[in-house]
C-alpha cells in the first residue's frame, strides 16, 4: 500500500519534471552559450521565450509551446504553420520589447546573439537567457545540442540533429549535382548573395550545387552575404535563383533578369524565412527537402509537409 | 604696375581653369575607358568596340550598353549634378561648408526613397520620381520658412540644418518600425552605383543639362550674390527672386540625384573647394566654378566608381576617401 502511494505520488512529479528525457536531478545545469558565457539553469524552465525563430522551432520540435516569441516583418515565420500563435509578441526580433518580456518573465530566453547583444542585460534579468551565433551547419547543430538540453530534453535534441545528418547524407547520395546556384536577398535593387558557410549555402553545396558567390573572402569578418552585381549575376548564370525577399518593382525590373538562364527557365524561386533562418530542427528540414526539389525536380519530390505561405514560389517579374 | 598685375590674373585664371577642365577631361576619359572595359566579364577590346557601335543581342553587348554604359553615366551626371549643386548652395548661403544637404533635400529625398522602399512595391521610375518629390519637398519647407528672412544666408542654413536632422531622424524612426535589414539600408544611404540603369539617366539628364546652362547663363548674377544684402540693394538688385531661383536649381539637381543614386553627400561639398583652391583664387568667377565643379565631380564619382566595382563598395565612402586627402593636401598647400 505504502508502495503504491509513492507510485501514486512519484508518476505526476516525474510528468511534470521529466520533458524530453531528462530526469530532474540533471537541474541545476550549467550551459556555456555562444557569447562563452556559462549560464546556470537552476531548474527545467516551464516558461520559455525566444527571439528569433530558432528557440520557437526548437520547442515546436520538442512537442512544447512556445510562451514568448519575437516576429520578423510585423509576422511570426510561416514556416511555424500556426504553432505559435499563442505566444506572447515580443517584437521585432532586431528590437525585443523588454517590459512584455519582462511581464512574461521567462525561466528562459532563447535568442540571436546579434540582436539581443545591446540588451542582453535586462533580457538575463528576466531569466536564464542562451544566445546563439547561427550562421553554419556546426552553429545549428551545437545550438540544438544545447537548447535541447536547456530545455530537459538533451537525448531528444541528439535525435533531432542525428535525423538531420541522416537525412541530409541521404540526400546527398540521391542529387546528381552539375548544377549552380544562388541564394539571395535584397534591399532596393542591391541584390545581396549568401555564402557557403551560412547553412542555406552549404545545404547547397552539400547537394552538389556551385553556390556562385562562394566562400567569404579570407580574412574577412564572417558575415553571412555580400552585395552582388547584375554584371556578377549574368557572368556566373546561375541554373536556379532563391531568393528570400524578390518581388519588389525595382529589383526585379532591372533588364537583366530576362537574360538569366534561371528566369528563361523558370527557376527562379522566391522562398520562405527559413532559408535566412535555417538553424532549428524544423527549419533546416523543410530547407534541406524542398532546396533538393527545386535544384532536382526530377530527382526528388515536392516536400507536403511545408505550410503553404512558407512554400517556394515562382518569383514574379512581370511588374 | 597693379593695372599689369591685373592684367596678368585675368589671364592666368582662364588658363589654369583650362588646365584643369582638362585634367578632368583626361580623368574622365581614363575612368570612361576603365569603367567599360573592366568589369566581371571579361571582354576583348574587338567585341567592345564592336557592342559600342551596334547592339548584337550578345551577353557582351548587354553587359557594355545596358550595365556598364548606365552605371558610367549614372555616375557621370550625379557627380556632375552634385558639384553643380554644392557650388550654386555655398553662393546662395555665403557658407563654405555649404552642400546640398544644407537645404534639407538631401535627407528629404532619402527619406521619400527608404519609405517607398520599405512599405510599397513600386516600379523604379516610379520610385525615382517620388524620392525626388521627397527632397523638393524637404527643400520647399526649408524655403519657405527662409523666406520670412528675405532667405538670409544665416538663416537659411540655420533652418536647412533643422529640416535635415528633421528628415535624418525621420529614416531612423522609419527603420526603427519597419524591420529593415540594416545591411541593405545602409548600403543604400552612403550613395552607390550598383545595378543602375537607363531609367536612372534619364532621371539625371533633364535636371542636369538644363541647370548647367542655367548657371552659366546666369553665373553673373550668383557672382553678385556674394556680396552683402545691404550692398545688392543699394546696386538695384532684387536678391530674393534670385537667391529663390538658384536654390531651387540646387534642389532639383540634388534631389534627382539622391533618387538616382542614394545620398553620395561629400561631391558637393568638396568640388567646388577642389575648383577654388587649385584655380588659387577665391574670387573665381561662376562662370568657371560652376562648370569646373560639376567636372570636378564627375571625375571624383567616376574614379571611385571604378574603384568602387572591385569588391562593390558603396561609391560614397569611396569619395571621401579619394576627395579627402585631395582636399586636405590643397587646404595645407593653401595655408603654407
Amino acid at each position: 500500500m505504502q508502495r503504491l502511494r509513492s507510485l501514486l505520488i512519484a508518476i505526476p512529479v516525474m510528468t511534470v519534471l521529466n520533458t524530453g528525457g531528462v530526469l530532474a536531478h540533471d537541474f541545476p545545469l550549467t550551459i556555456v552559450d555562444d557569447r562563452n558565457k556559462s549560464v546556470e539553469i537552476a531548474q527545467l524552465p516551464r516558461t520559455v521565450a525566444s527571439i528569433s525563430s530558432f528557440g520557437a522551432d526548437v520547442l515546436v520540435s520538442l512537442g512544447r509551446q512556445v510562451d514568448g516569441l519575437s516576429i520578423l516583418g510585423g509576422q511570426q515565420s510561416d514556416f511555424l504553420g500556426g504553432a505559435a500563435v499563442d505566444a506572447v509578441n515580443l517584437g521585432e526580433v532586431h528590437q525585443t520589447n523588454l517590459e512584455v518580456l519582462a511581464q512574461l518573465s521567462p525561466d528562459l530566453t532563447i535568442g540571436l546573439r546579434t540582436y539581443t547583444e545591446p540588451f542582453e542585460q535586462k533580457i538575463e534579468e528576466a531569466g536564464a537567457f542562451l544566445a546563439f551565433d547561427l550562421i553554419t551547419l556546426e552553429d545549428s547543430l551545437r545550438g540544438v545540442e544545447r537548447a535541447t538540453l536547456a530545455l530537459g530534453a538533451e537525448s531528444q535534441g541528439s535525435e533531432l540533429n542525428e535525423r538531420f545528418l541522416n537525412d541530409l547524407e541521404s540526400h546527398i547520395e540521391r542529387a546528381p549535382g552539375g548544377i549552380s546556384a544562388v541564394f539571395l536577398w535584397h534591399w532596393g535593387d542591391v541584390p545581396y548573395a549568401f555564402y557557403s558557410h551560412h547553412l542555406t549555402g552549404h545545404i547547397m553545396t552539400r547537394l552538389g550545387a556551385t553556390n556562385i558567390q562562394g566562400n567569404p573572402p579570407r580574412g574577412m569578418a564572417p558575415a553571412d552575404s555580400s552585395a552582388i552585381s547584375m554584371e556578377t549575376l549574368l557572368r556566373l548564370n546561375p541554373d536556379v535563383i532563391l531568393s528570400f525577399k524578390a518581388d519588389d518593382g525595382p529589383f526585379v525590373s532591372h533588364p537583366a533578369w530576362p537574360r538569366l538562364k534561371a528566369v528563361r527557365n523558370n527557376r527562379a524561386w522566391r522562398v520562405g524565412d527559413q532559408y535566412v533562418m535555417p538553424h532549428g530542427p524544423l527549419a533546416r528540414q523543410m530547407v534541406l527537402k524542398e532546396m533538393a526539389y527545386l535544384l532536382y525536380p526530377e530527382h526528388f519530390p515536392a516536400p507536403k509537409d511545408i505550410p503553404e505561405p512558407a512554400q517556394a514560389r515562382a518569383m514574379d517579374f512581370e511588374r | 604696375m597693379d593695372n599689369l598685375l591685373l592684367q596678368k590674373r585675368t589671364w592666368a585664371l582662364p588658363i589654369r581653369a583650362l588646365w584643369l577642365a582638362l585634367a578632368c577631361l583626361f580623368v574622365l576619359s581614363l575612368t570612361t575607358a576603365g569603367a567599360l572595359a573592366l568589369g566581371e566579364f571579361g571582354i576583348p577590346l574587338p567585341v567592345l568596340l564592336e557592342a559600342l557601335m551596334r547592339d548584337d543581342g550578345s551577353d557582351a553587348a548587354f553587359v557594355i550598353r545596358e550595365l556598364r554604359m548606365p552605371r558610367l553615366l549614372t555616375g557621370m551626371l550625379a557627380g556632375g549634378a552634385l558639384g553643380l549643386a554644392g557650388a550654386i548652395v555655398q553662393s546662395i548661403t555665403r557658407n563654405p561648408l555649404g552642400e546640398p544637404g544644407l537645404l534639407g533635400v538631401t535627407s528629404g529625398a532619402a527619406f521619400a526613397m527608404a519609405l517607398c522602399m520599405t512599405y510599397f512595391t513600386l516600379p523604379t521610375p516610379t520610385m525615382l520620381l517620388l524620392s525626388t518629390v521627397g527632397g523638393i519637398t524637404a527643400a520647399l519647407l526649408t524655403l519657405s520658412i527662409s523666406l520670412g528672412a528675405r532667405l538670409n544666408p544665416l538663416y537659411l542654413t540655420l533652418t536647412g540644418m533643422s529640416v535635415n536632422l528633421f528628415f535624418a531622424a525621420a529614416i531612423i524612426v522609419l527603420l526603427i518600425c519597419a524591420n529593415v535589414e540594416a545591411n541593405g539600408i545602409y548600403y543604400w544611404l552612403t550613395g552607390s552605383l550598383i545595378n543602375r540603369t537607363w531609367e536612372h539617366v534619364h532621371l539625371l539628364w533633364p535636371w542636369v543639362i538644363p541647370a548647367l546652362l542655367l548657371g552659366i547663363i546666369f553665373a553673373g548674377k550668383l557672382d553678385l550674390l556674394r556680396l552683402d544684402d545691404e550692398v545688392l540693394v543699394a546696386l538695384g538688385m532684387r536678391v530674393t527672386p534670385w537667391r529663390l531661383l538658384f536654390g531651387v536649381v540646387a534642389v532639383l539637381l540634388a534631389a534627382a540625384t539622391v533618387a538616382a543614386t542614394g545620398p553620395i553627400t561629400f561631391i558637393g561639398l568638396v568640388a567646388p573647394h577642389l575648383v577654388r583652391f587649385t584655380l588659387g583664387a577665391n574670387g573665381v568667377r561662376h562662370r568657371h566654378l560652376l562648370p569646373l565643379s560639376a567636372l570636378v565631380g564627375a571625375s571624383l564619382v567616376c574614379a571611385a566608381d571604378l574603384i568602387a566595382k572591385w569588391h562593390e563598395v558603396p561609391v560614397g565612402i569611396l569619395c571621401v576617401l579619394l576627395g579627402g586627402p585631395v582636399l586636405v593636401y590643397l587646404i595645407s598647400r593653401q595655408e603654407g
